[in-house]
């Protein structure tokens, strides 16, 4: 490999080439990025304001899941602000569920009173109407994409919260060697060349993971002292990530839902009742010519919309007026048994009385019954 | 190429400390000024890629006008509904906006005496419930399981967190959506009646409006 082939690949790829200036650019400005954000999404709770991850993307396209809401409590003294997100509080859907907590907008007010709300991506309002005591906060500051490794962590995406953290520590470390670099050329540069202030430290936030304290030559620091200084270094980096844990736990705890909601309804139902109820039809069968002994009569019965409740057989003496029951029967085929033999001989009459499970009675057509010995 | 100088590498990685804070302050202002300080942004129009539809095959035609209903008589209906949803989502079905007319001052109240039930499953259609295979693993009914009045239905069971038999969508298939069969039945039950009290209820009418709900389920899940 000729020898300005080799001195460009050190330019872009070695310890001072581009590549790590430009990934140490990035990977700083990542970090910063985070922690002003966290911070921002953590410092309103000192002063009262409630925090929030939003877990879906009904707020879409302003709120995403993954967003940090702040909310602040409501003036008692002021009024419900319509128009504005806020955050309330549904009661628990079924017996198993938990109470929920929405972020969605308020889009009306009721004249008695309740509020509709919609989530801004919804098709529709919400169902249930809103009151006033079910708000927790309004919206205030909406901190980007910070709650994200809480919602993972709460919804069991592992695989996601593990790569993040993985690159946030890649990021951390490309930090650490790229600011050792410039500090080793720092202390070969020696103080009058590379820095024209010598007492002012080149600063950096991220410090603590630079190896070397920046002006002194690593010779010039004993065993002991960097021993001191490197477990201050660990347990810095280890309060840190503990403090970082602890933010995506409790997030994971606080989740908002801006919930989806739509719905279809079938309107126009009727159900009208008969004005009256259908009449049965009923038949009391022949007996034949003659009968003696015990013999049986049937009669036929229908009603097909209620059906048939009961069928009762009755005779009657010829020219008399009380008729009495042979029996009554509920269960298809309607038949009675009657013992003729403590009956004169002689014609009688028969008939059969239908009642429909609605309740209408239908008498069936006379039959003679001639009982003989 | 030369290597980047040392002023360089000193101004480049401080010039990311201001630029990152500036950043995170801009991102927070400007999404909490579009989120929380605009009355009228509720604009329908702008659909995200977090979505939710549900829609149903009735093409608005009601599933019951049925007229001269007459004591213990029953019958079935099935409406397909359709979730668009982008989200693994909870519908449930419910009843609301009861109306009733009598003829005369009563207390026997038709509402008390029309069942409605409903069961999950696939196939069949509004028109049509053949080919609806019912799916036993699932809840019945519009609130609690099986068939209850309609009355009590529209009282205790008129909104989502009332509702009854739960489907449980995935949220996997947007493009063709999630299909559920719903058949539902109705009986005119009078038992307990005596004969004058339904006789009363001759030429009352009920009516009901059956609703599907969707709710996006987002449960941490344990």
């Amino acid at each position: 490999m000729p020898a300005s082939a080799v001195e460009w690949f050190r330019t872009i790829f070695g310890a001072e080439g581009w590549v790590l200036l430009i990934a140490g650019f990035v990977s700083r400005f990542y970090l910063i990025l985070t922690v002003s954000l966290a911070l921002i999404g953590v410092l309103p709770l000192l002063w009262g304001w409630h925090g929030t991850v939003v877990q879906s993307g009904s707020m879409e396209p302003h709120i995403t899941a993954g967003d940090v809401v702040l909310t602040q409590s409501l003036d008692p003294d002021k009024p419900v602000p319509v128009g504005r997100v806020v955050q309330f509080l549904v009661p628990a859907s079924g017996p198993a569920a938990e109470q929920e907590t929405w972020l969605h907008r308020i889009v009306a007010d009721n004249l008695d009173g309740t509020f509709v709300t919609a989530g801004d991506a919804n098709p529709q309002a919400d169902s249930a109407p809103l009151i006033r005591e079910q708000i927790t906060g309004q919206g205030r500051l909406l901190v980007p994409m910070i709650g994200l490794p809480g919602l993972w962590l709460a919804t069991g995406e592992l695989a996601l919260l593990a790569a993040w953290t993985g690159l946030s520590a890649l990021a951390v470390v490309v930090v650490r060697v790229e600011g050792r670099v410039v500090a080793v050329a720092e202390a070969d540069a020696g103080p009058d060349q590379a820095d024209p202030l010598p007492d002012e430290e080149p600063y950096s936030p991220l410090a603590v993971f630079d190896d070397d304290a920046p002006g002194i030559p690593p010779s010039e620091i004993d065993g002991e002292a960097r021993m001191r200084a490197l477990l201050l270094r660990l347990a810095v980096v280890v309060g840190v990530a503990a403090i970082l844990a602890a933010l995506v736990a409790a997030s994971a705890s606080v989740l908002s839902s801006a919930a989806f909601t739509a719905s279809t309804s079938n309107t126009g139902n009727s159900f009208t009742v008969a004005s009256e109820w259908p009449v049965p039809s009923v038949t009391l069968q022949d007996s034949g010519p003659a009968v003696e002994g015990r013999i049986t009569l049937s009669a036929d019965a229908a009603e097909p919309r209620s059906g048939i409740r009961s069928v009762s057989i009755e005779y009657a003496e010829t020219g008399g007026t009380v008729w009495t029951t042979v029996c009554t029967t509920t269960t298809a085929p309607y038949s009675c048994v009657l013992d003729t033999s403590g009956a004169p001989e002689g014609v009688y009459r028969g008939r059969a009385i239908a009642r429909s499970n609605a309740g209408a009675t239908a008498v069936s057509e006379e039959v003679e019954v001639r009982i003989t010995r | 190429m030369k290597t980047p100088s040392l002023r360089m590498r000193r101004t480049v990685s401080l010039s990311a400390v201001p630029l990152a804070v500036l950043l995170a302050g801009g991102l927070v202002w400007q999404g909490s000024q579009a989120a929380f300080t605009d009355d009228t942004s509720n604009d329908n129009n702008v659909w995200s890629a977090g979505s939710m539809d549900l829609i149903d095959d009735d093409n608005g035609v009601a599933a019951f006008n049925i007229y001269s209903i007459v004591p213990t008589q029953r019958g079935q209906r099935c409406i397909v509904v359709t979730s668009y949803a982008n989200h693994p989502s909870e519908v449930r079905p419910y009843v609301r906006n009861l109306t009733s007319t009598k003829n005369e001052p009563t207390d026997t109240a038709l509402e008390d005496h029309l069942f409605l039930d409903l069961v999950q499953g696939d196939g069949g259609s509004f028109g049509d419930c053949e080919g609806f295979a019912a799916d036993a693993a699932t809840a019945t009914g519009f609130g609690a399981a099986g068939r209850q009045p309609i009355s009590v239905l529209n009282r205790d069971h008129s909104s989502f967190d009332s509702g009854g038999a739960v489907w449980q969508t995935t949220g996997d298939i947007q493009t063709t959506g999630e299909k559920r069969t719903y058949k539902i039945t109705w009986e005119f039950d009078t038992d307990g009646l005596t004969q004058e009290q339904v006789n009363s209820l001759q030429k009352g009418t009920v009516g009901a409006e059956l609703v599907w709900e969707i709710h996006s389920s987002d449960h941490p899940n344990p």
